[in-house]
C-alpha cells in the first residue's frame, strides 16, 4: 500500500490543524480548595496597588504562615497579556492579579465571580467602584482608587485674568472665558488645552449625557456615540476647539503628557480641564513650587443646572479562576483594598483612595497645595453624584474609533452629525453592537 | 563455522548500522533547528492563519467566521491609514538611509579616516541603545515647548515646529529616529560589501586618472548593487515591521489623526490591547502578503539591473 503525497499533506493539515484548533481553553479548570502553599499576585509598575499588596503581606502572613505571598511587579502591558496568556494556556495565572478596569470585559471568562462577597462591601467602596468592578451583575474586582473627574486650575492666573470658578457653570462658560484670556494675554496665554483625538473630554461629556457606557448603552449591545445627546456633547467639543482660548495640540502624545505639564508650570496653560482623581500625584511632583495656586473645581456642566460628573479609569484587583486559593486570594485582596493596605496605597501616591472610611477621613483635611481647600471632600461629593458606569465591550476599540474621527469633525471635513455616524457604523461593524 | 558467520553476520550489521549513523548523522545534529522552528515557527504561521478565520478573544471559544475578518480589514479605515504611513515611511527612510550608509561606509572604509574603529563603533552604538531610551531621548529632543531641536532653529527664523503633535510632522520625526537608529546597522553591511571588492579594481582606475565620485559611481556602487537590494529588502520586510520606534514616540494608537500609526502598531493593538487575535491574525497575513510582493518587485528590479 503506498501513501500518495496529497495524503499526507492532508492528514498532517488535519492534524495541524486539529492541535491548533482555537478552543476553550483554561476557563473551566475547578479550584481545589487549598489553604497552604504559595499565593502569587501580579501587579504593576507605579498606581499603588503593587504596593498595598506588598504592604500587606507580613499581617497576611500572620493569619497564615503556612502561606508564602509572592508579590510579583510587571510593566503595565505585560501584565495584561501576560493574565491573557495564563488564562488562555489554563496554566500560570496567579492567584490575584491587578488590571487597569478598562480591561475587565475582556478577561471575565477567565475569572472568578466575587458576587457573593459584594452585599458585604457594599458601603465601604466609594460609589461607582463596586460597579466598575463588575459587569453584567457579577463582580469581578475590588478598586484600589477612586477616578472621578474635576478641572484643575491656576487661581493665580484666574485671578490675573478676572476669571471666577463661580463664573463657570457651562462648557459654554469655559470657551466664553478662553475668549478672554486670549484677549487680555495678547495670545500669549491659553486657558486650556486640547488634543484633536481627545476621547477623554467625549467621555465625561457622556456621563454628563447619563450615558455611563461612555460609548454604548447600559446593556452594552447598543452604540451610543450617534444618539442626539451625544451630537450635542460633540457641539459642545468643538465650541471648545473653536474658542481662541483653546491650545490646540499643544505636542506630546496625550493631555496628560510632559509637555502639558510644562504649559501649566510655565504658566502658558491655566487649567487642565480633564483632571481625574490620580491627577494631583502629577501636579505635586511635577510642579512643587506651585503649591496653594491650584484649585479643583467640578466639571462644567452641558446645560445651567445639568450633571458635572465624569469618571476615569481605576485599578482593580482580580482573582483568576484556576486560582486553588481563591478564599485566601480574596482575603489578601480585601486586606490590600481596606485598612491598612488602602493607607500604604495612598502614602505611597497620594491616589484618590476607593475605600470610603479613608476617603471621609481624608475629607475633613484641608489639602495645602490647593490653598487649602478641601480637595477630598469635593472629591467625595463628585463620586456619590457620578451615575452607574462601566467600561463595556471593545471599550478601548471605541475609544480609538471615536479618537480618529473626531478631527475630521473639529476641523469642519465632516458635520458633527455625519462624522459621529460614521464613527458609530465603525463601531457596529468591528464590535459587532447595534 | 557457525561462529565465523555468526560473527561475519554480527559485523555486516555493524557496519549497516554504522552506515545508517554515518548517514543520518547529518540530519540529527541539524535536527534542533527543525524541531524547533517546527515548533516556535511554522507551527504558530500555521496557527496564525487558522485563527485568521475564527472571531477569537482568547478566554472565550473561538467562532467560525471565514473570510469576514478579512472583509472588516479591507473597509476599515484604520488599516488603510496606518499602510499609507507605513509606506510614506518607508519610502522616506529606506532610500535616504541606505544612500548615507553607502556614504558613510565609503568614507569609513577610506585608509585616510582615522580611528575608524571608533567611528564605525559611534555609528553602530544606536543600534544597540536601549529603546526606551531612545524614545525619550527623542521625546525630549523634539519637544515642541522645551526641545533641543525647536531651540536650535528658533534663531534661524523657523518653528517652533510641532514635530510629536502635528500631522504633517509626525511622520518626518519618525523618520529621522529610523535614520538615527538603523543608520549604523546598514553601515557595517555596506563596510562587509565594500571590503569584498578587489582593491585593484581601485587601482586600476586610479592609473587610468579617474576621480574619486568616478571611481565611486562606476565601480563602487555597481559592485555594491547585490548588497543594497539585500540592504533594500531587509528594510523593507523591517519598514512593515516597523514597532517599537512609533510605539514610543505616538503611543500605540499613533496619535493626532493616527499619523503615527503603522502597520506594525496596528497590528499590536488588535492583538494585544483589543485582544482580537483572528482580526489580527488576517492583518498579519495581509501584510506578510504586502511584504512579500514588495520583496519580488525589488528583487525582480534588482536582478535586472544587475544583468
Amino acid at each position: 500500500m503506498s501513501i500518495t503525497r496529497r495524503q499526507v499533506l492532508q492528514a498532517s493539515t488535519l492534524a495541524a490543524t486539529s492541535a491548533i484548533w482555537p478552543s476553550r481553553r483554561g476557563t473551566t479548570a475547578a479550584p481545589r480548595a487549598a489553604q497552604g502553599g504559595t499565593l502569587t499576585a501580579w501587579g504593576f509598575e507605579g498606581g499603588g496597588v503593587t504596593e498595598g499588596m506588598q504592604s500587606q503581606v507580613k499581617a497576611f502572613n500572620e493569619k497564615h504562615p503556612d502561606v508564602t505571598v509572592n508579590v510579583q511587579t510587571f510593566p503595565y502591558t505585560d501584565v495584561h497579556t501576560n493574565l491573557l496568556n495564563a488564562i488562555v494556556a489554563g496554566t500560570g495565572a496567579p492567584d490575584l492579579c491587578t488590571i487597569d478596569d478598562f480591561y475587565l470585559t475582556q478577561y471575565t471568562d477567565g475569572l472568578t465571580d466575587l458576587s457573593a462577597h459584594r452585599a458585604e462591601y457594599e458601603d465601604q467602596f466609594v460609589p461607582p467602584t463596586l460597579d466598575l468592578g463588575s459587569y453584567q451583575g457579577k463582580l469581578y474586582g475590588l478598586a484600589g482608587d477612586s477616578e472621578p473627574i474635576g478641572l484643575f486650575y491656576r487661581k493665580d492666573l484666574w485671578d490675573q485674568y478676572g476669571i471666577k470658578e463661580e463664573d463657570i457653570e457651562t462648557w459654554a462658560d469655559l470657551a466664553e472665558a478662553g475668549n478672554k484670556v486670549n484677549q487680555d494675554s495678547n495670545g500669549d496665554v491659553s486657558l486650556y488645552a486640547m488634543f484633536s483625538n481627545d476621547h477623554y473630554l467625549y467621555e465625561v461629556l457622556a456621563v454628563e449625557q447619563g450615558f455611563g457606557g461612555y460609548y454604548f448603552d447600559e446593556t452594552d449591545t447598543k452604540v451610543i456615540v450617534d444618539d442626539p445627546k451625544m451630537v450635542e456633547a460633540v457641539g459642545v467639543i468643538k465650541q471648545l476647539w473653536d474658542s481662541k482660548g483653546a491650545l490646540q495640540n499643544p505636542g506630546g502624545t496625550d493631555i496628560y503628557g510632559d509637555e502639558m505639564a510644562v504649559l501649566l508650570k510655565s504658566g502658558k496653560v491655566t487649567c487642565q480641564v480633564i483632571g481625574a482623581g490620580w491627577y494631583p500625584s502629577t501636579l505635586t511632583q511635577n510642579m512643587p513650587e506651585l503649591s496653594g495656586k491650584w484649585r479643583l473645581m467640578r466639571e462644567p456642566a452641558i446645560t445651567a443646572g445639568g450633571p458635572r460628573v465624569g469618571y476615569a479609569y481605576p485599578t482593580i484587583l482580580v482573582i483568576p479562576s484556576s486560582s486553588q486559593m481563591q478564599d485566601l486570594a480574596w482575603e489578601f485582596a480585601v486586606m490590600t483594598m481596606t485598612g491598612d493596605g488602602a493607607r500604604a496605597q495612598f502614602d505611597k501616591y497620594h491616589i484618590l483612595p476607593a475605600w470610603q472610611p479613608l476617603l471621609d477621613e481624608l475629607s475633613d483635611q484641608p489639602d495645602e497645595y490647593f490653598g487649602g481647600q478641601k480637595t477630598f471632600q469635593l472629591w467625595n461629593e463628585i463620586a456619590h453624584d457620578e451615575p452607574k458606569v462601566f467600561f463595556g465591550k471593545g471599550f478601548l476599540e471605541a475609544q480609538q474609533i471615536f479618537g480618529a474621527h473626531l478631527p475630521d469633525i473639529l476641523s469642519d471635513a465632516k458635520s458633527i452629525e455625519d462624522g459621529l455616524h460614521e464613527a458609530a457604523e465603525e463601531m457596529r461593524q468591528k464590535l459587532s453592537k447595534s | 563455522m557457525a561462529i565465523a558467520q555468526r560473527i561475519q553476520a554480527q559485523r555486516a550489521a555493524g557496519w549497516q548500522l554504522d552506515r545508517r549513523w554515518r548517514a543520518a548523522a547529518p540530519y540529527v545534529f541539524i535536527s534542533p533547528f527543525f524541531i524547533i522552528f517546527l515548533a516556535f515557527g511554522l507551527l504558530p504561521i500555521l496557527f496564525s492563519l487558522v485563527v485568521s478565520v475564527f472571531d477569537w478573544r482568547g478566554t472565550t471559544p473561538g467562532a467560525y467566521v471565514g473570510l469576514a475578518n478579512y472583509r472588516i480589514l479591507l473597509n476599515d479605515p484604520s488599516f488603510y491609514e496606518a499602510l499609507f504611513n507605513t509606506i510614506y515611511v518607508w519610502l522616506g527612510s529606506v532610500p535616504t538611509m541606505i544612500f548615507l550608509a553607502l556614504v558613510f561606509a565609503v568614507i569609513l572604509n577610506s585608509r585616510l579616516v582615522r580611528f575608524r574603529g571608533f567611528f564605525r563603533t559611534l555609528y553602530f552604538l544606536p543600534v544597540v541603545t536601549s529603546l526606551l531610551i531612545a524614545g525619550l531621548i527623542f521625546s525630549l529632543l523634539f519637544s515642541t515647548s522645551f526641545g533641543l531641536v525647536n531651540r536650535v532653529l528658533d534663531p534661524l527664523g523657523i518653528g517652533p515646529i510641532n514635530w510629536l503633535a502635528d500631522p504633517n510632522w509626525m511622520k518626518v520625526t519618525l523618520i529621522l529616529a529610523l535614520l538615527w537608529r538603523w543608520i549604523g546597522n546598514d553601515v557595517v553591511l555596506m563596510l562587509a560589501g565594500l571590503q569584498q571588492i578587489p582593491t585593484d579594481l581601485y587601482e586600476a582606475a586610479k592609473v587610468d586618472g579617474a576621480s574619486e565620485v568616478q571611481t565611486l559611481w562606476h565601480i563602487t556602487v555597481p559592485l555594491m548593487r547585490p548588497v543594497i537590494l539585500f540592504d533594500a529588502i531587509i528594510s523593507t520586510i523591517g519598514a512593515f515591521n516597523l514597532f517599537a520606534e512609533p510605539f514610543a514616540l505616538f503611543g500605540p494608537g499613533g496619535g493626532i489623526e493616527q499619523s503615527g500609526l503603522v502597520t506594525g502598531t496596528l497590528l499590536y493593538q488588535y492583538a494585544f490591547v483589543y485582544f482580537k487575535f483572528g482580526y489580527g491574525s488576517a492583518l498579519a497575513w495581509v501584510l506578510a502578503m504586502v511584504i512579500f510582493a514588495l520583496s519580488m518587485i525589488q528583487l525582480r528590479l534588482g536582478n535586472r539591473s544587475v544583468d
